[in-house]
């Protein structure tokens, strides 16, 4: 249940007595802007880090081990073209407690967030230059995983909008020398303007949870959030090639893909990216690695918020052009409806089997609140969701895949001789 | 970790044993700081040390 | 046919445990409030079991590494069907896991739970392996190995286990090499899976939305149709617990940003498989909680200083046959970071994190990590 605390400050209670936990998201959601990727991604080290309350990590440490062993932290992600920052904390139900746990999960939240560690009026200098300097070697290591390092790269060639194109937690130039005012004026204006979500799952109701929610004390803001991305099909296809000392070279594609905002063409388009490549019984592993043994991951996913679909694979560098015919073939083959019924039919439970299990999945059912609020259209029950995925047919998964336009190829491969 | 997921893989590892995960609570509610200490003397050894460091190549070693 | 129930009060849990007449065990963890079941299906078979006696006084056939999570991959494609398609036709979802000691074959479903069970079942239990299916593994799990190569940590990893167990099968990667793997032949595939693949060396473990008394009756029915072959020649274990032959020192140099630091301590001792050697497991990682955990003095002071990096971890690891504990980390000063944790070690005694209050406290946090849920 959705409950309006002030302007922009909303709380979702889910009951529910399935989990031996009960777990409060505060999440932080803004529009996505230059710069501020990474700088809130920082802001958020630095909170998770120590707070007035508990100025050294071993105090805050310590405090959630007396809570029963409580879990914290917090996270940043990308929803198309809003950016949510996010503090998460889960607590044992009063079942396996001495004593219950909610209102102290809810003020050690209200310590974290809203009494941060300060010098004077800027956040501990010491702490926000640790966390800097850490999370600049951290973005400088991340090309370690290299199939981390050709999934950015492949997004950054893809992407037409440069905050789009960089990644969800930010780059290096987000946050290099930035000092305490500089980030202290960041969550200062995080804290007044971002819309804020409070989303709570446990045995609990609204009017239990509603007080303690009213006690973090955000003041009332006005937010205007626009939840998608999309830009213009390009006729060219860009092609982007770097070099590393790696055995195994990826090799990446990016497509345009077609959607509507939950409507039939957004089930559609799920339904055939599950076929193309989504699942392990789709043509992109059946063929590309089952029948020719050309990869051992050969896989795509959708996000038809940002209206795009990643392919990504590990092969031989040898085998470049005969994998990128082969995937384009298996594309082909979907445009074209040449594939089994049955086929169809497998995938579509495949994804209802997903969703029915992932209302074992506390995780997912707090994003399903999150998505509630942010797209109301997208929020569906589980009959409706099914009803909708057993709607599309061979023809329309056919005409979803038209859709899909090949617009980035990038390959990592090994050092050139 | 989804929780079936979590028990089943857990008890799954353990099935040659005579133990299982759901025996963890008693079992830790009855160590002391003795057990704890005798657990890391037995531990703690001068041989039995493998230290490695692992470096960036530098141009004489690539 | 053994069936017993267990009420575990503090965990909250109930299993039910039923051994079978050819020695198949089942664990059973019913949990109506959700939607989905998951099923392993596991055998004590995995990386380290690099050995058979075929025969009582036989020499014993050693193959190659590689071999267990080779087996796990094969097992799924038989002579006129997958087992991947059998499942997906089933409405389930399935995988497969190998590990040092075990090879795992899983799935999850919210339908047709029993269905899935037999098809799970009957694919372990049906082995079918030919030249061309073997040639083309070799392509695919090939290019695993080579995507695992490009992992540096993995590497180290490795390498660290090759230090403290030279010329055991731990110091292989699960998965071989791609020379290993190139020697593996369908005969050591249908030797390995006769050896190990027995119903008294296997378990399965259903954990969710089902009726226990069907599963039993569909389990029992389905083994029952099937000639279990006699049980399997005892295994050749590999204990290793010499620590005279651990390396000390090694440096590793691969293309990276960030240094990196491990320590390895070898287990010298055995820890048995009861409750006795449990409540040994337990105690060593609250040992290793109290000197490193982040509650601590040492922990704070490190990261303070830039000694470590929330990348930081440790972990104490027991298996059949052996026992360590590893330290990594990333560090911008790896000698300094092995340095201090040798330190912490040696001093314990004279740490003040280490007392009785801060003891009880995370005991009482770890009731809560370590509950079922």
């Amino acid at each position: 249940m959705r409950t309006k605390i002030t302007d922009g400050v909303y709380l979702n209670v889910i009951t529910s007595n399935q989990f031996k936990t009960t777990r409060i998201n505060v999440q932080f959601l803004a529009p996505l802007r230059a710069q501020q990727s990474g700088r809130r991604g920082l802001l958020t080290s630095v909170l998770e880090t120590n707070s007035a309350e508990y100025p050294t990590q071993d105090q805050l440490a310590a405090r959630l081990e007396e809570m029963y062993g409580a879990s914290f932290g917090f996270g940043v992600a990308r929803e198309g073209a809003v950016h949510r920052m996010g503090a998460a904390i889960s607590v044992l139900n009063d079942q396996y407690t001495d004593t219950p746990l909610l209102p102290a999960a809810f003020a050690f939240l209200r310590s974290v967030l809203m009494r941060p560690l300060m010098q004077g009026s800027v956040l501990d200098p010491a702490t926000v230059q640790r966390e800097r300097d850490n999370l600049l070697l951290y973005l400088a290591s991340l090309k370690e995983d290299r199939g981390t390092q050709a999934a950015l790269a492949l997004q950054h060639g893809y992407f037409d909008d440069p905050v789009q194109a960089a990644p969800s937690f930010g780059e290096s130039a987000d946050i290099e020398g930035i000092d305490a005012q500089t980030l202290t004026d960041v969550y200062h204006d995080a804290l007044t303007h971002d819309a804020i979500e409070i989303i709570v799952l446990g045995p609990v109701t609204t009017e239990t949870v509603l007080p303690l929610a009213q006690q973090l004390g955000f003041a009332p803001r006005q937010v205007a959030l626009s939840p998608g991305y999309d830009q213009p099909v390009h006729t060219d296809v860009r092609q982007f090639h770097e070099h590393a000392p790696v055995q195994q070279a990826k090799l990446n594609l990016g497509y345009h893909v077609e959607s509507d905002d939950c409507g039939p063409r957004y089930f559609a388009a799920m339904v055939a990216n599950q076929l193309f490549g989504g699942s392990p019984l789709s043509l992109l592993f059946r063929n590309v690695r089952e029948q020719a043994s050309l990869a051992y991951f050969a896989s795509s996913s959708l996000n038809q918020r940002r209206h795009f679909m990643m392919v990504q694979t590990g092969i031989e560098a040898a085998n470049r052009a005969q994998t990128e015919a082969l995937i384009a073939e298996q594309l082909d083959k979907v445009v074209r409806g040449d594939f089994p019924d049955d086929l169809l039919q497998t995938v579509k439970d495949e994804i209802l089997n997903g969703r029915e299990s992932a209302l074992d999945s506390q995780r997912f059912l707090m994003n399903q609140a999150l998505t509630s609020a942010l797209q109301p259209a997208a929020a569906l029950d589980l009959p409706t969701f099914t009803a909708r995925v057993q709607a599309v047919t061979k023809a329309d998964v056919a005409a979803a895949a038209a859709t899909f336009k090949l617009q980035a190829v990038y390959l990592l491969d090994g050092e050139e001789q | 970790m989804n929780s079936l997921e979590n028990i089943a893989n857990q008890l799954a590892s353990r099935a040659f044993g005579d133990t299982n995960m759901f025996d963890y609570p008693d079992v830790l509610a009855e160590l002391t700081l003795a057990d704890v200490l005798a657990a890391g003397q037995a531990l703690v050894r001068d041989d039995g040390v493998a230290i490695l460091h692992l470096l960036p190549e530098t141009e004489a070693s690539k | 046919m053994d069936d017993t129930t267990k009420r575990y009060a503090d965990a909250g849990e109930t299993l039910r445990r039923v051994t079978l007449p050819n020695g198949l065990r089942l664990q059973i963890v019913v949990k109506p409030e959700y939607h989905k079941t998951y099923a392993v299906f596991t055998t004590n078979f995995g990386a380290v079991d690099d050995q058979v006696r075929l025969q009582a006084d036989a020499q014993p056939v050693v193959v190659p590494a590689g071999t267990a999570h080779f087996l796990e991959h094969k097992l799924f494609d038989k002579a006129d069907y997958d087992a991947f398609d059998l499942f997906g036709a089933s409405g389930a979802s399935a995988n497969a896991f190998t590990s040092a000691t075990n090879t795992n074959y899983l799935f999850s479903t919210t339908r047709n739970v029993m269905k899935n069970v037999e098809i799970l079942l009957d694919f372990v239990q049906d082995p079918y392996f030919t030249d061309a299916t073997v040639a083309k593994e070799q392509g695919i799990i090939g290019q695993e190995i080579q995507m695992y190569d490009d992992d540096p940590n993995w590497q180290a990893y490795t390498s660290l286990l090759a230090d403290m167990y030279p010329g055991h099968p731990l110091s292989q990667d699960i998965a071989g090499t791609v020379d290993s793997i190139s020697h593996i032949t369908p005969a050591i595939l249908r030797t390995m899976h006769q050896a190990f693949y027995h119903p008294q060396n296997m378990v399965l473990t259903v954990v969710g939305n089902f009726d226990a008394d069907e599963l039993i009756r569909v389990v029992s029915a389905n083994q029952a149709g099937k000639v279990t072959a006699p049980a399997p020649q005892a295994r050749i274990t590999h204990d290793d617990y010499d620590v005279s032959v651990v390396q000390p020192y090694s440096v590793k140099r691969l293309d990276i940003v960030r240094p990196k630091g491990y320590v390895g301590i070898k287990g010298s001792a055995p820890i048995t498989a009861d409750r006795a050697g449990l409540r040994q497991e337990l105690a060593t990682r609250l040992f290793l909680e109290l000197i490193f955990g982040d509650s601590g003095h040492t922990y704070t002071d490190w990261y303070d200083q830039g000694v470590i990096d929330d990348t930081f971890g440790y972990e104490f690891n027991v298996g059949r046959g052996y026992n360590f504990t590893v330290f990594s980390g990333d560090a911008t000063d790896p000698n300094r970071m092995t340095n201090a944790i040798m330190a912490a070690l040696r001093n314990y005694r004279a740490n003040p994190d280490v007392n009785v209050d801060r003891l009880a406290r995370i005991i009482k946090a770890s009731l809560a990590s370590t509950l079922p849920r």
